[in-house]
């Protein structure tokens, strides 16, 4: 038996974690709570024209923005007149290895290389395992992953399933393991064993590279429509597809792009829980990633998480799973495009949301993701059948997670619902302000941390009962 | 899982097999588990090569596709995909019904 609890100590954790970066993270550490995430991200990240050419070579980035125009007309005809934006769908499945994930791995995967590793890890269950998978096979570098997959019985999900089948397609080796966060220390006992490189999800380079698909959408638009974008949605799980799109809508100038983040509900699952693993039938871009990694982004396998998307995002909304099987449906009969439906979380709401939009402006629905065996919602949807959980046709607010998945009845039942992004700022705030004094430092980072101001910091922490020094 | 559960004979060395490693036993989870998990061991199926002769059931080191060496319990002696595209399921069947008389009405 391999001993996993010695990678338990967090200096062994740490030791271990800087040998398979080479990113010396205490250098960006303030006093208090807070680092300087401007300057780590600054510092850590590549040369711009690196990232072009390595982008290029890679086999990513330039996707098509196709105009869903069908699909725009059946919006419009339940939308109030005048009302029913124009509905765009960056089609990110055409990157090498099928998802939008390809642009962070092909950064990693090239620092890497620079370094001289001579392979890299990776912990994933989702697309991002392949997009490393295909990215090392290219630069010539040895490949692990390193997978949540089983329940205790050995069942897993399609979804997943298919993920490792790709992973292993492209030449890595992958290591499945049954539920627990114990992985992390499974990946970090690997990275110690064969002195590869982390390529984490996490890293500034690796939200570096999806900074590119916010640019690419701002000109996209820009030549389509003659403006920058009015809406932009956004996967949610881990927060780095978020974090990198809004720094390249901002580095391109659509500063005044609302940048929605969205994530299917998946709210009562544990997701460390053995029976919930498999009543669950998203993988990623659910609530189970995104409302914990909103909050609390450091919870990563990196001391500090270049992925903060709650400093990016203008409103987050919540589909059900029913919604996210719906829009797969609706993409495929209007557009004729058949995607995978983890990556349609953003339609769905999209589908929503432009009906409240004005029909002379845009929405951009940001990412789709390759499909085939497993990775599609019949798939998924029959895998839910047969760990007891309906499927029907109703209003999905009336599905739970976990025991039934409701599709909508007809298409105005498309509710996504808003996650009150002013509450989740206090409760942060509370949070830190319950564990000790906050300084002048602490509470500017706080406001940049959450999107507020000081005034807000100050106000939330005041009506705590607790001081500022 | 197919777990190949027939009495074979020995699995020669070089066979590309399954095993299942276990890292935690139940009882033995580390850090916050919610109770049925922590009632689990912790285990990992790798994929590779026999190093040396075996049989289901029977400890058994394998060489993996990095060319780590690796032991567990040999599960399984043909790995296989065995993931489908699902099926075509009555609800969804509603669902493309509707799809299709709200695409006519445009």
């Amino acid at each position: 038996m391999t001993s996993l609890r010695e990678y338990a100590d967090p200096d062994k954790r740490d030791r271990v974690i800087r040998g398979a970066t080479g990113i010396d993270f205490s250098q960006y550490e303030y006093e208090g709570i807070g680092f300087d995430y401007p300057r780590f991200m600054t510092q850590e990240s590549l040369d711009w024209t690196d990232v072009h050419r390595i982008q290029a070579e890679g086999k990513v980035g330039h996707t098509p923005l196709f105009e869903l125009h069908t699909l725009t007309r059946m919006v419009r005809s339940i939308s109030p007149a005048g009302y029913g934006a124009r509905i765009f769908l960056k089609d990110e499945a055409a990157n090498a290895s099928g998802s939008f994930k390809a642009r962070r791995a092909s950064l990693a995967v090239a620092v890497a290389k620079e370094r001289g590793y001579s392979g890299v890890i990776a912990a994933t269950s989702g697309n991002y395992g392949a997009a490393v998978a295909a990215q090392a096979a290219m630069a010539g570098l040895k490949c692990i992953i390193v997978q949540e997959a089983y329940d205790s019985r050995g069942v897993g999900q399609p979804e997943i399933l298919e993920k490792a089948r790709a992973c292993e397609a492209l030449g890595a080796e992958v290591v499945q393991l049954t539920v627990g966060p114990e992985l992390f220390l499974v990946f970090l006992s690997l990275l110690d064993e064969t002195g590869y490189f982390s390529a984490s999800l996490y890293a500034p380079y690796a939200v570096q590279g999806v900074e590119t698909l916010g640019q690419e959408i701002a000109a996209q638009v820009l030549d389509r429509s003659g403006r920058h974008p009015d809406a932009v949605v956004v996967s949610h799980a881990g927060g780095g597809n978020v974090t990198g799109t809004a720094r390249g809508l901002h580095a391109a100038g659509s500063d005044a792009t609302r940048v929605i983040a969205a994530s299917v509900n998946l709210r009562g699952l544990h997701m460390a829980s053995d029976s919930d693993f498999n009543r669950k039938s998203f993988t990623t871009s659910h609530t189970g990633f995104g409302v914990p990694f909103l909050t609390n982004p450091d919870r990563v396998d990196l001391p500090r998480n270049a992925a903060r998307s709650m400093r990016y995002i203008d409103e987050y909304v919540t589909v059900e799973q029913g919604e996210v099987m719906y829009a797969t449906e609706l993409l495929a009969l209007s557009e004729g495009i058949e995607r995978g439906p983890a990556g349609n979380t953003a339609l769905a709401a999209a589908i929503a949301l432009a009906r409240t939009m004005p029909s002379d402006q845009t929405i951009v629905v940001q990412e789709t993701e390759y499909t085939g065996a497993g990775k599609m919602h019949t798939a998924q949807l029959a895998f839910a059948e047969s760990m007891g959980i309906e499927v029907s046709v109703g209003d999905p607010r009336d599905g739970v997670p976990g025991r039934s998945i409701m599709m909508p009845e007809s298409p105005e039942l498309i509710a996504p619902q808003a996650i009150d992004l002013r509450r989740t700022a206090q409760r942060v705030i509370e949070k830190h302000a319950s564990e000790g004094t906050l300084s002048h430092t602490d509470i500017t980072y706080l406001a940049d941390e959450t999107k507020t101001s000081t005034a807000f910091v100050e106000e939330t922490v005041a009506a705590t009962g607790k001081e500022t020094t | 899982m197919h777990v190949d559960a027939q009495e074979v004979d020995v699995c020669p060395a070089g066979h590309q097999v399954r095993i299942r490693v276990t890292h935690l036993h139940a009882g033995e989870r580390i850090g916050r588990i919610p109770e049925d998990t922590a009632d689990t061991p912790l285990v990992s199926y790798q994929t590779g090569w026999l190093l040396e002769p075996s049989t289901p059931g029977a400890t058994s080191r394998i060489r993996t596709e990095t060319g780590r060496t690796v032991e567990g319990e040999l599960i399984d002696t043909a790995p296989e995909f065995t993931h489908s595209f699902g099926l075509r399921g009555d609800a969804l069947q509603t669902v493309r019904r509707h799809i299709q008389e709200w695409k006519s009405q445009i």
